[in-house]
């Protein structure tokens, strides 16, 4: 049997990042990473950036897993429902925003506390988070959890060896990638945000883009830091939960 | 919960916000209509490439073993967990270098990076789903191996082959930054219009640039939905034993049987 070829995929993938790492690496000296390390906007774009994206990521994994779990114990048309925002890009989901929310006080968009951008991304990553953890919630095997209940574990416990070492590793995943995402994308912020202090996707690339050239190794820098912290906080991930949930999952019948 | 509940919420949260993009005037606005071309062409270039090369990547994650794979899947996967728009600022340097900026072909590799991740993913489970000995069967059956993707892997992964279809379309069309960057604005997607017509003030434009972007990706799911269901009904018809040498009527009139 002929096993598949993850030769090409992994070279234009791996070439273009490690490219493109590498070429904003070589544009920037040591100088504009301190410079970056003391930049006020910089750092309060950052903060508002994490705000957002845990929000968005928090609610959505929450909301899209229990979801899952009521939908993984029924079968219909209605989850079909939660299809429906998979074919809407996400520049017609902050339309929808613009649409709906802009005559509204607090949660209008143009507001300090970022709520139409937490929605609109709500309104794309719940059923995302659901289609992700559907076949994990009806993969999970029941009968853990009633040999828990039969060897009287408590309600905690029962939920963890049954059901929690299962799902841990895919809702970190979701989770890391719904994360990864609201915190860099540029589209919905810049319709929805605030002119200062900017989401992190959006400053960069105007510093790119609108700014004259002495402001791009600025911007390169940033990318630089972002991508090394987030490659670092993903290797560590990798390194740290996935053998444990292997360890815990071992021996387990797919 | 009561499942009335649920539905009504999924409803009203869902469906209803929809009501606000249905068309009531429309004016065929030409500047959208001229993205329309190179939208669609390059959404059916980046959904094709992304087949071929998801097709083989997925197989192999999902049927090999050892650490090369594993780490490959690992690379695969970054574009999922990195900022890719940060990255194109360095990848936008080397494309003007290789002649690729504002070029069809530049922006057909960079869109690979957000969608091409989803893909291989997809197929993987796809894969997986269908197990090691399903397809090792499926090689007794059908030896030759177009024959083999056109009457049993190919509509086995119908799924699968949707999902990727949908996601890559409606990654693509959401692309703004990406599109602006690398194409220069040479290359003019629907977002490139859509974008400015958010922040301005007319509002029918900007409602009529959002009637694309949601149409598109269901008139391409629609199609496809199209061509499946007749391979799937053409796959049944060559295998309902119309063709099978054992039902030729020659075979049983020489054996002096006659059939009702």
């Amino acid at each position: 049997m002929w096993r598949g070829n993850a030769w090409p995929a992994t070279l234009l993938i791996a070439g273009m990042v490690v490219y493109g790492l590498f070429v904003s690496l070589s544009m920037t000296t040591w100088n504009d990473y301190s410079r970056l390390a003391s930049d006020a906007v910089f750092l309060e774009s950052i903060g508002i950036s994490l705000y957002v994206a845990l929000s968005s990521t928090v609610l959505s994994v929450l909301v899209g897993a229990i979801l899952a779990d009521y939908f993984a114990r029924r079968t219909g048309f209605t989850e079909q429902l939660l299809a429906l925002p998979l074919f809407i890009p996400h520049l017609g989901a902050a339309y929808l925003s613009i649409l709906y929310l802009s005559d509204l006080p607090v949660i209008g968009p143009h507001e300090a506390n970022h709520l139409s951008i937490i929605l609109t991304y709500l309104y794309k990553e719940v059923p995302f988070v659901f289609f992700y953890l559907l076949p994990v919630y009806r993969r999970l095997d029941h009968r853990y959890e009633e040999l828990g209940l039969m060897l009287g574990l408590s309600r905690m416990r029962r939920f963890w060896h049954g059901k929690g070492v299962f799902l841990l590793f895919p809702v970190l995943e979701a989770a890391f990638i719904v994360f990864a995402f609201t915190l860099f994308a540029y589209e919905v912020p810049a319709l929805l945000g605030v002119t200062y202090p900017k989401m992190i996707g959006v400053y960069a690339f105007d510093l790119y883009t609108q700014g004259d050239l002495s402001s791009q190794p600025a911007a390169f820098a940033i990318s630089v830091v972002l991508t090394v912290s987030l490659l670092v906080v993903l290797l560590t991930f990798t390194r740290f939960v996935r053998p444990l949930t292997e360890r815990i999952s071992k021996g387990r019948a797919e | 919960m009561r499942p009335t509940l649920v539905k009504s919420l999924l409803i009203g949260l869902i469906v209803l916000p929809l009501i606000g993009v249905i068309p009531t005037t429309w004016t065929w606005n030409p500047r959208l209509l001229d993205t329309v071309t190179t939208t669609v062409l390059m959404i059916a270039a980046v959904t094709l490439l992304n087949h071929l090369v998801g097709y083989a990547a997925g197989k192999a994650i999902a049927f090999r073993t050892g650490r090369l794979i594993r780490l490959m899947e690992l690379l695969i996967s970054l574009p999922l967990f990195l900022p890719v728009l940060l990255l194109s600022f360095g990848l936008y340097l080397t494309w003007i270098r290789l002649g690729l900026a504002d070029q069809f072909l530049g922006v057909l590799l960079v869109l690979l990076l957000p969608t091409l991740p989803y893909t291989i993913r997809i197929y993987t489970n796809g894969f997986q789903a269908l197990g090691e000995q399903m397809m090792e069967q499926m090689i007794l059956i059908q030896p030759n191996r177009f024959k083999r993707f056109f009457f049993l892997t190919g509509p086995m992964m119908r799924s699968s082959l949707q999902s990727v279809t949908l996601l890559v379309t409606v990654i693509a069309l959401s692309q703004y930054a990406l599109v602006a960057l690398i194409g220069g604005g040479v290359v003019r997607m629907i977002a490139l219009e859509a974008f400015p017509l958010y922040t301005g003030n007319s509002l029918v434009a900007a409602k009529e640039a959002t009637i694309w972007l949601i149409a598109l990706p269901f008139l391409i799911y629609f199609v496809q939905l199209m061509v499946f269901s007749s391979w799937v009904r053409l796959v049944r018809r060559l295998l309902d034993g119309r063709n099978d040498p054992a039902r030729n009527e020659d075979i049983w009139k020489e054996k002096g049987v006659t059939r009702d």
